[in-house]
């Protein structure tokens, strides 16, 4: 077996190992250079080692696996960056959960069999629990111990249906699986839909949903900015790889779950008046969107979608950490004056979430609606109309931030927390990918995968 | 790139180098970019009145993706070169008129330049994707100039005229993705009648770059349309968009839909004006004029490029209730404004009635409906200018805008009392002035075009636009004076006459010659009737 193409994940490990180390030896800086270095060299070797199935054919590093890598690893990386802006005062360990859901999120991304899917899927969790009381506040607390008391549930109940997939079929690689579901059975689809709960419970998808809004309000904000991009990368890929395969199927059930998360996630922001919670719901509803565009087999524009809104929601997040430390509308007030460059970044973040160009969050838009449209039929439009309407809607609540802290007269809080320079560069890229990546019309077809 | 692209681009540039200058010279490269985007739109202008020709002038092409189809297309004729014109008079009179502006002086004509960009953008792209990236563009700049200099609510305002434009406009996004996914990816062959070909054929023998194959026999050529977003090429296809069938009704009429929403929101039509009161209050002054004289065109714009050509037989279907709302529009936001005491809301409830002499003679299927169409929109960008930089006077002046709270100004400022009435008079429709050419036209066009019931209703409303703006020329400025402390009022100083004065000289040169724009509209506006006659088939 040729342990190459693993490289980018054996790195990951570590960058982990490396980062315990440093930080247990006290060396938190030196803990969170080494993650970064870990990422940097992921990425490098990602595009240099060879593909090939390893891990006895368990992991894949196919043009999906890839596109995982080449999604998760860039984020990973600006996410390093600007955690530094937020939460432990200096201690750095941060890194060592973010890094630690970077490593599920490939494996997730790359597995062709039920053993490291859930081992992935595990890992993200198991992570974002911790990162959910980083900052061990007693909100931290409540917010950590629903998501760990919900996700525990969810993949006990996904441990279950994935036996239940195993003894009906006999199989645990997902080309197996395939074949042998062929014949439906009315035992296998039950099967799947419990194996599914954890995929839908980590994207919060309806009806999986209702942790999500406290859980994503209780936590850190880096914490929620880790939530909204690394794991549904992963989830969506994931998706995307069951779809072509054929173990479930897109439609109906999964595109209207998906037109019902949009639909909630933007009624539920109209009424969001902490920034946090109308950025949570924001992630939550493009969640959605990816779904409802993978869900009709375009995981290639699934993907890119979530490429090309993330930068946005990266810089927006780590924009109002260091605007404010609280994320609470009075806290927020009028703090983007005193600090007119920030102001401007978080301008130029919201309005991309919002979906006006020519920054990368309309381009996403504009990929998902295209491929909404290659589709056709009636659901497809249906779900296009849907996403429009949300983008409507959800602008006003998006606009209550940009008010806050840039129309609104005030002091913001008293104190400001200093800005890192680690977390400025992180927040020059998250403006020069939101300036300049969505301009590249051709980034879905780049990402080679099939299904536009 | 041509001097069209430059137009679009070049602000653009100016926006970047303002932070890199002092701040006092962000003015100044304000001003650099309106003057240029004059010079440009007026010679393409004067190139269009003197070489009458219907097809795209100055097309630039620049592919953008080739498998997307996508590209920097850009192109004007007389319509576009002459909105083009007007886009950069007004914004350089709004430049002179904030000169200034004390507060954050960079981002505020930064935000101005990128303004006058993506209304560049939107009056001379020829590429649905661009057309649309130039049309969202303007909703950020002004959200932050209304939000950040405006008056007492202007952050509500700001935030309504932003939601409402983007809910308005995402249909249009829709229509635009659906259109491009429907054509098929190897190209769709079209009929095109000779009269088509005759009007648009190049030198090389092509139609808007496309190689015309002649039918056999009595059948009509056909062209290739490749999968793209070309709008030219749209149109030519209109008949494909009559037998898509989207959710059950015809792309043709969602399209329609859509696009009626869109730029009736912009426009606007009335009942989708609700933003502009609250906009135009709250901005100040220079952002009041430039949102008067040129973001309401975009409206007027959109629908003469996009919704009449791409969906001829919609327009023709749906012509009678359009020409209603325009009539209606007319009637009520001049019986609205009647009862204002702010003057910047008259006014602003004036530019409503007056645009619907846009929508009126458009809807008339007519040349002299929709000549009178195009001239209202470029005439009416002059007088509405006239009237807000007006009000804007006094204002910093006296700092409240009830008309009740002047009277006997034309003692303390007798050429300010003289502009006024002559603003007044233009927004009147008064022969010899701005306002007349366009309301006559689109007028007669509503009784040519069969509906002369609204030609009546249209007519009447002069009666009232003349009551509301007359007698608040005779509250502000006739009478005793009524205010002792206004007795001090200085007349217009030379920064307001170097605003004003363009606008004066223009509001009397247009209303007794508006040959020349005429001649630069009349060959597009002749070729959309024709094109629109198919469609009535």
């Amino acid at each position: 077996m040729n342990p190459l193409p693993i490289l980018p994940e054996a790195l990951l490990a570590l960058g982990i190992i490396l980062a315990l180390v440093f930080d247990a030896a006290g060396q938190g800086r030196l803990a969170w250079l080494s993650a970064l270095a870990a990422v940097a060299g992921g990425a490098v070797a990602a595009l240099v080692v060879p593909h090939g199935p390893v891990v006895d054919g368990m992991l894949a590093t196919d043009t999906l696996g890839q596109a995982v890598r080449v999604l998760v690893l860039p984020a990973t990386f600006i996410l390093l960056l600007t955690g530094n802006s937020a939460v432990d005062g200096g201690q750095r360990r941060f890194a060592i959960p973010i890094l630690a859901v970077a490593l599920g999120a490939l494996v997730a991304g790359a597995s062709v069999h039920v053993v490291p899917l859930f081992l992935g899927l595990e890992l993200m969790s198991l992570a974002s629990y911790c990162l959910a009381a980083w900052s061990g506040t007693r909100r931290n607390a409540e917010a950590a111990m629903k998501y760990v008391l919900f996700g525990g549930v969810a993949s006990a109940i996904a441990l279950f249906g994935l036996g239940h997939l195993y003894g009906l079929t006999g199989h645990l690689d997902f080309a197996g699986i395939a074949t042998a579901l062929k014949t439906p059975s009315v035992g296998a689809s039950a099967a799947l839909a419990c194996a599914g709960a954890s995929l839908l419970a980590k994207l919060a998808v309806v009806p999986l949903h209702l942790y999500a809004p406290d859980v994503y309000q209780g936590a850190p904000p880096l914490a929620v900015t880790v939530f909204a991009s690394l794991p549904k990368i992963a989830v969506i890929a994931v998706f995307g790889r069951l779809i072509d395969l054929g173990i479930i199927g897109g439609q109906p059930v999964l595109s209207l779950l998906a037109i019902a998360t949009i639909v909630w996630a933007a009624a539920a922001a109209l009424s969001a008046r902490d920034s946090q919670r109308i950025l949570a719901f924001s992630a939550l509803g493009h969640a959605g969107s990816a779904l409802l565009v993978v869900s009709f087999g375009a995981t290639a524009s699934a993907l890119w979608y979530l490429a090309a809104y993330l930068p946005s929601a990266i810089g927006a997040f780590a924009v109002l950490g260091l605007l404010a430390d609280r994320t609470a509308q009075e806290a927020l007030r009028g703090s983007g004056r005193r600090r007119p460059i920030l102001a401007g970044v978080l301008i130029l973040c919201i309005v991309s979430l919002v979906g006006v160009p020519p920054f990368s969050g309309f381009f996403a838009k504009w990929h998902a609606l295209a491929a909404l449209a290659r589709t056709g039929g009636t659901l497809a439009l249906v779900g296009a109309t849907v996403i429009l309407v949300a983008t409507a809607t959800t602008a006003w609540a998006y606009l209550r931030i940009v008010r806050a802290a840039v129309l609104e007269p005030g002091e913001g809080t008293a104190v400001l927390p200093v800005a890192p320079r680690s977390a400025l560069l992180g927040l020059a890229l998250c403006v020069a990918l939101t300036l300049g990546l969505g301009l590249w019309l051709d980034g879905p077809t780049a990402l080679g995968l099939v299904g536009r | 790139m041509g001097p069209v692209s430059w137009s679009v681009i070049l602000p653009l540039l100016l926006a970047g180098v303002v932070w890199l200058l002092p701040l006092k010279a962000a003015r100044w490269l304000s001003l650099v970019g309106g003057l240029a985007t004059l010079a440009i739109g007026g010679w393409l202008t004067a190139v269009a009145a003197l070489h009458p020709q219907a097809a795209f002038s100055h097309v630039d092409h620049v592919v953008w993706s080739a498998s997307w189809g996508a590209a920097w297309l850009v192109g004007v004729d007389g319509i576009g070169a002459s909105l083009l014109a007007l886009s950069g008079l007004i914004t350089a009179i709004a430049t002179v008129s904030a000169w200034n502006e004390e507060r954050q002086p960079r981002a505020y004509h930064a935000l101005v330049l990128i303004l006058t960009a993506g209304a560049n953008g939107v009056f001379t792209a020829l590429d649905a994707l661009l057309f649309y990236v130039c049309w969202e563009v303007v909703l950020v700049p002004m959200l932050l100039l209304i939000g950040l200099w405006g008056g007492a609510q202007r952050r509500y305002a700001a935030m309504k005229f932003f939601v409402v434009t983007l809910a308005g406009s995402v249909g249009l996004l829709l229509m635009i993705v659906l259109m491009w996914a429907r054509t098929p990816e190897h190209g769709r062959p079209v009929p095109v009648p000779p009269a088509v070909v005759l009007a648009y054929a190049d030198t090389d023998g092509t139609v808007h770059g496309l190689t015309v194959t002649p039918g056999m026999g009595d059948q009509l050529p056909t062209v290739v349309i490749p999968r793209s977003f070309d709008l030219r090429h749209w149109a030519l296809s209109w008949r494909e968009w009559e037998h898509e069938q989207v959710l059950g009704i015809s792309l043709a009429a969602l399209g329609f839909a859509v696009c009626v929403i869109a730029f009736a929101v912009k426009v606007p039509l009335i009942p989708f004006h609700t933003w502009l009161p609250h906009a135009h209050v709250q901005a100040p002054t220079a952002i009041s004029v430039i949102l008067a004289g040129v973001l309401l065109k975009l409206g007027v714009y959109g629908f003469v490029r996009i919704a009449w050509p791409l969906f001829p037989h919609q327009a023709a279907v749906w012509a009678p209730w359009l020409a209603g709302i325009g009539a209606g529009g007319i009637l009520i936001a001049a019986w609205i404004a009647l009862m204002q005491n702010d003057l910047k809301r008259l006014v602003a409830y004036s530019s409503v009635s007056h645009m619907g002499f846009c929508l009126l003679g458009l809807a008339s299927l007519t040349v002299a409906g929709v000549n009178g169409c195009v001239l209202q929109a470029l005439t009416h960008g002059v007088g509405s200018a006239l009237l807000f930089l007006l009000v804007g006077v006094i204002y910093d002046r006296a700092h409240h805008r009830r008309a009740d709270g002047f009277g006997g100004l034309a003692g303390p400022m007798p050429r300010f009392s003289g502009v006024l009435l002559l603003g007044a008079l233009t927004g009147c429709g008064l022969p010899g002035l701005a306002g007349f050419p366009g309301e006559l036209l689109a007028t007669m066009g509503a009784f040519i075009g069969g509906y002369p019931w609204l030609g009546v209703a249209a007519a009447v409303s002069v009666v009232i636009s003349a009551a509301y703006l007359l007698w608040m020329v005779k509250r502000v400025a006739y009478g005793p004076l009524r205010h002792p402390e206004q007795a001090s009022f200085p007349d217009l100083d030379t920064r307001e006459w170097i605003a004003i004065g363009p606008l004066v000289v223009l509001a009397v040169v247009l209303g007794v010659w508006p040959q020349p724009l005429l001649d630069a509209i009349r060959p597009a506006v002749e070729a959309l009737i024709r094109h629109c006659a198919g469609g009535v088939s």
